[in-house]
Parts: C-alpha cells; structure tokens; sequence
C-alpha cells in the first residue's frame, strides 16, 4: 500500500506542473518554450546557488551542508534565504532581459510554472521518491548490526519516521511543493511586473519576499518540531504572495478574447487520426516488422550467447588446458547478457527509428497537409511518441518472452518479479532515447539533420553517467539497477549489506527527460513554420 | 471583432511576414466576400504562397491578424482549421497509403462520422476522376492525380472556404479544364480563394481578383469592374473585304466629332473615339445610313493578362 501511495504520489508531483501548465493554456495561451525558460532559470540558479552557498560555508558565514552548527541559526536562515532569493530571481531577471519582447502575464506564469514546476519534479517527485524507496529498503535491515556512527544512526533513526508515518509525509510534501509552486508563480510575476513597469523596485521585492519566505522556512524547520506546524508557518508567510497574486488575474486577456487551447474533447478526433494514421504507418513501411526482428534476435540470443560462449571457448585448442577455469553459465548470465545485447543493439535501432519522425515528414511535405488540418502540433508529436513507445513496448514484451523461454530451456527459470524489473528498467532506459531522438527530430529541418541532433543528444544523455555528483542521476543509472538485479548479477555494490541496490533518482531523471523533451519537442514545433 | 470579421469569407488586418531582411508580405488588408471565386494573381515571389500559408496556419505572422469565416487563422487555434480545406502548391502525401486510406484519415482528423467519411470519400474519388485508383499506392501517382487527390481531401469536410495555392499548375490541359469547372461549380456555395499565375485560369473562372505585385496588394476588384477600369476607348470593325464601301468608311468616320483616331488592319477596321457614350449611340446608325456590310463590331477591352502585366510592371 505504501509503494502504491507513494507511486501515485511521486507521479502526481511529476505531473502537476504540466497540468497546471495545460491549464494555463486553456485559459490563455502561452509557449511550451517558456516552460523550458523557467526550466532553464531554475538550473541556471542552482548552478549559482549551490557553489555560492558551499563558499560560503567554507569561509564559516555558513554551517556546513546537512548541519545547523556553528553560526547563529538566524543568520544562517537569512543568509540561505538572500542567496536563494538573489540567484534565483536575477535568473529569472535574466531570462526576461534576454527575450527582449514584452511578454503578457501569461507568459510569465508560464516561465513561473517551468521554474517551480522543475523544482517540484525533482525535489518532490525524484528525491521525495528516492528517498523513501531508500528508507523501505533500510527496514529490511538490522541497523544496530552495522556499527555505525551514532550521529549517522540517529540521523537514520529521524529520517525512519518518515516511513513511519508514510502518508502524512506524502500528504505534506504534495500540499508542500503545491504552496511552493504558486510561490514561484508570484516571484515570477513580481519579476514580470519589474520589467512591465519599467522599475527595479519590483525585482528587489520579488528578492526580499523569496528571502523571507525561505528564512521562514529554514527556521521553522529547526525550532518547531511538528511538520504540520512548519508547513503552517510556511503557508502563513506564503498567503500574501498568493494573495496578491490571485489579484494580478486582471491582467490576464479577458477570457471572450483570449486566444486558448481548445478543449482535449474538441481535439480528440484528431488525436486519435495521428495516432491510428502512426500505428498504420509503421506497420505499411515496415518499421514494425524491422524492430520485432531486432527485439526478437537479441531476446533469443542472449541466453544462446550465454550458453554456448562457455563451450565455445573451451573448444578452442588454445584454451582447453584451462577450461576446468571457465565457470559454468547460469541463468544470471543469460540475464547479463540480455542486458547487455538490448543496451548494444536497442539503442542505435531507437535512433534510426526515430530520427526521421518529424523530420523527413517536413521535408516530405506531408507535415503541412497534416497540420493545415484541425490536428493540433502537441498532437502530432505526442502521437508519434506513443507509436514509439508502442513499438518498444511490443518488441520488449516479445524479446522478454523469448529470452525467458530460452533460459528456462537452457538454464533454471529467470525469477519472473525481477525480470520484469529489468524490463521495465530496460523499457523507460531506452524510452528516453526514444524522446530525445523524436526532440532532434522536431528540430532538425531535414532527415540527415535530425539524426545529427539526435545522435548528439543521446551521446550527451550517455556521458552524463560520467559527470561527478549528478551522474548518478543519468539514464545510465537505470542499467546499473537493472544490471545489479537477479541471482548472482556483478551488479553496483549496495551501500548498505544487505539492502538491495536501487536507483530510483535514475528512474525519476529518466522519466522528467522524457516529459522534457516531449514538451520542448512540441514548443519547437508549435514555433516552427511548417 | 469575431462579428465583424464574420462578414468575410476571409478578412485580413495588416497582414505582414518578414522572412530577415525580405518582406515577403507587407500589411495585407484583405476581405473576400463569401460565395466568391477569388483569384489571387500575381509574379512568382509576390507573396501568394505566403499569404496562403499564413491562412493555413502553417506560417506565423510578422505583424497583422486574419480571419476566415470569424474565426482567427493566424492564432494557431486548431479549431480553426474546420472552417477552410487547403491545398498547397505542392502537395505531398504518405507514398504507402492509398486515396481511400488518405482521405479515410483526413476525415477522422475533422472528426467526421464513419458513414459520412464514407460517402465523402466516394464523392470526392468520383469528383477528381480517381475512383479507378482509389485502391492504388499513392507513391506510383503522377504530378496530376496527386493535384487531384489534393483537391479532394481539401474539399472532404465541405468546408466554407477552399484555399488553393497554384492548384492547376501541375494538371495537364484535360484536367485544368476538369478542375476549372469543377471549381466554377462551387461559386454561392463555397468561398474559392485561389492563386495562380496562369492568368487565363483566373480570367475564366474567378468573379473578384486580388493583384499582389511584392508583397503588396496593389488592388481588389470584381473582375468585370477591373476590366472596364482597364477599357480603352476603341472600337473595332470587320467589314466585308469586297465591300464598295469600305474606301472611303475611314474618312467618313474622321469626319465625325467624336471620332479620334482610324487604323486599318486587313478588314478590320480600328475607330479610337473621344467619347465612348456618344460613340455608342452614334456609330451603328452611321454604319447603317452607310450601308457597311459589316461582319463584326467589338468594342475592345485589355485582356487581364494586359491589365496584370501593366499593374505590376
């Protein structure tokens, strides 16, 4: 029960930001690129903040990260709140200089939702989630066997409540991240208002308020011991601002002139016709038949490769004197190996797949018959995503089945709950090259362009693993959780013994890149002339 | 505005794009009357193809609004779309699908009913002459029978307003003339907005034509207003080559006041007047008191193609 409220809570948290933006829209139109601007200033922000904070606490203004030691705790509340308000609301200063256009309140709700709409994604969907997944795995394990520092056992001990108590802790950080996402969208309009109105005053308000707000709350988190009263005291300073906020409507076009997404009921016909006219398409140009072959071949050969590899090796002259060294293959080997094979074959296959989506359609022409009709461009890019991940998960399903048949042939049967947990690894890992690929392909004007970009972003996405601290947090740790998953997998050492390993920070990343570039692939076209 | 623009079929408001530097449109102030046949003539690069694509909502304007049936096109509204059919100057279609596939799938896209997508899809495959190949690949078409194809999935929804961009510019002389009257066909019942540079298509079908000459709509005007505009003050005779009269018929018109100018060309005879009014009720009485045998007498007026060619020289 609690995986399940914590489920829906994490994709609650993951999707609120793209359905208030939704909402936003139906209201009074505005870009999905400007979502990507509030994305980019809240990263950009933290790219600041976050070094500036840890100088900081070097040179003793501040206690050292995760500790309230040392200084006073006033002044740490303040000093965390003026350098969470200065970083990020010149960031967002910074973004509405570099439009150089004069933007309507709209837009910088827009910008107000992707700025705290991110943040709600990571903190309360992606941490918020791992966390606890972490937490749930602890209580498997006997913690007073480990030694541990008795700081490090009481800090566990504290976080343990959390478990504890599972659905106050959901309720809060939902209700938490809701004021914090309204918060954003006052900032964001006291920022819009400065440059409306032509005069800093607005800025340098937006700045104290986001100061007070995140001194507020640094300092109830530390003198008041129930989190329903801290939140309280959180909501208390916050009304004001979404008060005020609430009072800006005014300036929003009046509804009889706006111009607004038509309803999901008007647009569903043409909905279903893109997605029906894919589905038709890659079964007519063969596209299905290529990647069932690809996913069919490698669900086959993998516990072959792991079965006979051994054998053939030993067969070789050369090698026989050793072959009492080459253990005998198993089950776990046939499920590396079909870990292996999907990664090396499946992902160069998702590319080519995809990459000529959008692409070789605007280049064709068709794309202008399509969107010349009442087909909305979230529509046909959505639609060409859901033909992808039907693809895959077909072709998953098919190789899945086939692997699973051949290990129970060859070797003992695979444990049916963790392969599924490899699949499903294996299925979001290569979804996420699926939408980066269908991203380059909406932003490259031809076929051989799209590929490029769509070669180069999932690069990118691949080197990730490799960047210190966030690494972690890249696709690529999803094949570490499903590489560590099964009998006797070399998998990532736990942290703990005992504890599984897992990686949902990984599953989380994964699935905001998808929503990501899904939403910067529709911005792109909507902007596009076709 | 929505009740004021929904007087025009379509209406546009300072209609600019800006491709850099190249003003490809410059603030088009445009309104179509509904039930019309308007041709929308001008040079290649005038900025036909931009005003339609605009309207199709498949460009976004510089500067300016438009309107087709009171409903904004260039807001990108998707709903927007129902109200038009578009056919671009080079339409292009999935090779794998066949005409029934197609238009099947451009009937779903306007929501329509699975018995009423049937229908029209007979309708159209029997109105552009593709029943025989309703079944066949598209990507083995020719250059025609996918222009034909165009203007079937355009017309499928029975839409207010036809938005064709050069649509006989690919059909052979036989399916000029099909499509031609076809769209003729359509005057009172659908508003036909249609470009072209092959003014003899324009002259034969369209009621109110459009000159655009770089980017600028130089002038709107049902068509036979724009060729008496363009009339010239002349007259010409065909008289009978052996007729005794024929001498002397030059100076017997040079003697009349209102006559200006007499130019022989084989039998024809050409009489440039003063005064068109005064000619008319004047010159066949003379004619008859002169006993001419005459074959034929025409007042002349500028082809459209003179009229274009002067207006955008």
């Amino acid at each position: 029960m609690i995986i399940i409220m914590l489920t829906i809570t994490v994709l609650f948290l993951l999707a609120l930001p793209v359905l208030a933006a939704i909402g936003l829209r139906r209201r009074a139109w505005s870009s999905w690129l400007l979502f990507l601007v509030g994305v980019a200033t809240f990263a950009g922000s933290q790219a600041v903040h976050i070094p500036l904070n840890n100088w900081l606490a070097d040179i003793g203004l501040l206690p050292q990260a995760g500790s309230f030691e040392g200084p006073p705790l006033w002044r740490t509340a303040l000093l965390l709140g003026l350098t969470a308000g200065l970083c990020e609301e010149l960031a967002r200063a910074a973004a509405l200089a570099l439009l150089r256009r004069r933007l309507p309140l709209q837009d910088a709700l827009m910008l107000g939702l992707g700025h705290g709409g991110i943040e709600a994604m990571f903190i309360g969907g992606v941490a918020l989630g791992a966390s606890m997944v972490t937490l749930l795995s602890l209580r498997v394990v006997d913690l007073g066997s480990l030694g541990l520092d008795a700081n490090i056992m009481a800090q566990i001990a504290e976080q343990m409540i959390n478990v504890e108590q599972p659905y106050s802790t959901l309720a809060l950080a939902t209700v938490e991240r809701c004021i914090a996402m309204g918060l954003h969208l006052t900032f964001s309009v006291m920022v819009w208002r400065a440059f409306e109105r032509r005069t800093v005053g607005w800025l340098l308000l937006a700045i104290a308020y986001h100061a007070a707000v995140d001194m507020v709350a640094v300092y109830a988190g530390q003198v008041v011991s129930s989190r329903w009263l801290m939140e309280l005291a959180f909501l208390v300073v916050t009304l004001p601002g979404l008060f005020w906020l609430w009072r800006q409507r005014g300036d929003l076009p009046r509804p009889d002139q706006a111009r607004r997404s038509p309803t999901l009921r008007d647009q569903w016909p043409a909905v279903v016709a893109s997605v029906r006219k894919e589905l038709l398409q890659i079964v007519r140009t063969k596209h299905l038949l290529i990647a069932m072959a690809l996913f069919l071949f490698v669900g086959i050969s993998s516990p072959l490769l792991a079965y006979f590899t051994p054998l053939i090796f030993a067969s070789i002259e050369e090698v026989k004197p050793f072959a009492d060294l080459i253990p005998e293959p198993s089950t776990a080997d046939a499920m590396v190996q079909y870990v292996k094979n999907l990664t090396q074959f499946l992902l160069p296959g998702v590319v080519l797949l995809g990459m000529g989506a959008v692409a070789a359609e605007k280049e064709r022409g068709t794309a202008a018959m399509a969107l010349s009709k009442p087909v909305p461009r979230w529509a046909f890019v959505l639609a060409k995503m859901a033909t992808q991940t039907s693809l895959l998960t077909a072709g998953l399903l098919a190789a899945a089945l086939c692997a699973y048949l051949y290990t129970l042939v060859l070797f003992e049967p695979m444990p049916v709950g963790p392969f599924a947990l490899v699949n499903l690894l294996l299925w979001t890992w290569l979804l996420v090259f699926a939408a980066a690929t269908l991203l380059g392909s909406t932003l490259g004007k031809s076929a051989g362009a799209a590929a490029g970009i769509a070669v180069g972003l999932s690069g990118a996405l691949l080197l990730a693993s490799y960047i210190p601290k966030i690494g972690a947090f890249a696709p690529s740790g999803l094949l570490a959780w499903a590489s560590a998953i099964g009998p006797g997998f070399e998998g990532v050492a736990p942290l703990i013994e005992g504890m599984p390993f897992t990686n949902a920070s990984a599953l989380g990343t994964a699935a905001i890149l998808i929503v990501l570039a899904l939403i910067a692939a529709v911005g792109a076209l909507e902007a596009q002339e076709i | 505005m929505a009740e004021h623009t929904a007087s025009w079929a379509i209406r546009t408001e300072g209609l600019t794009k800006r491709y850099g530097d190249v003003l490809a449109l410059d603030h088009l102030d445009l309104r179509v009357p509904h039930g019309s046949v308007f041709g929308f003539l001008g040079r290649n690069g005038a900025g036909k193809t931009t005003t339609l694509r605009l309207l199709a909502g498949l460009a976004h304007p510089t500067e300016g609004r438009a309107w087709i049936m009171g409903a904004e096109a260039t807001n990108g509204d998707a709903n927007t779309r129902r109200q038009f059919g578009y056919l671009p100057q080079s339409p292009a279609f999935h090779k794998w699908m066949t005409p029934i596939e197609l238009l099947d799938y451009v009937g779903r896209s306007y929501g329509m009913a699975a018995d009423q997508r049937r229908r029209r899809t007979q309708e159209m495959l029997a109105l552009v002459g593709l029943e025989e190949a309703a079944k066949r690949r598209i990507g083995g078409f020719s250059g025609g029978m996918v222009q034909r194809l165009g203007i079937a999935q355009a017309l499928i929804h029975e839409p207010s307003v036809l938005l064709l961009d050069e649509p006989t510019s690919a059909l052979d002389p036989a399916g000029r003339h099909e499509v031609l009257t076809m769209l003729a066909g359509l005057r009172g019942r659908v508003t036909v907005f249609f470009s072209s540079h092959i003014i003899a298509d324009v002259d034969r079908i369209c009621d109110t034509v459009g000159v655009l000459h770089q980017g600028t709509l130089l002038q709107v005007t049902p068509r036979e207003e724009l060729l008496a505009q363009y009339a010239v003050n002349a007259v010409t005779l065909t008289v009978d080559p052996n007729g005794a009269e024929r001498a002397d018929l030059a100076d017997i018109l040079m003697a009349q006041p209102w006559v200006a100018d007499t130019a022989w060309d084989a039998n024809t005879l050409r009489v440039t007047v003063h005064d068109v009014a005064i000619a008319q009720r004047e010159l066949l009485p003379l004619l008859a008191r002169q006993e001419v045998a005459l074959y034929r007498l025409e007042w002349v007026r500028p082809s459209l193609e003179e009229i274009f060619l002067e207006m955008s020289a």
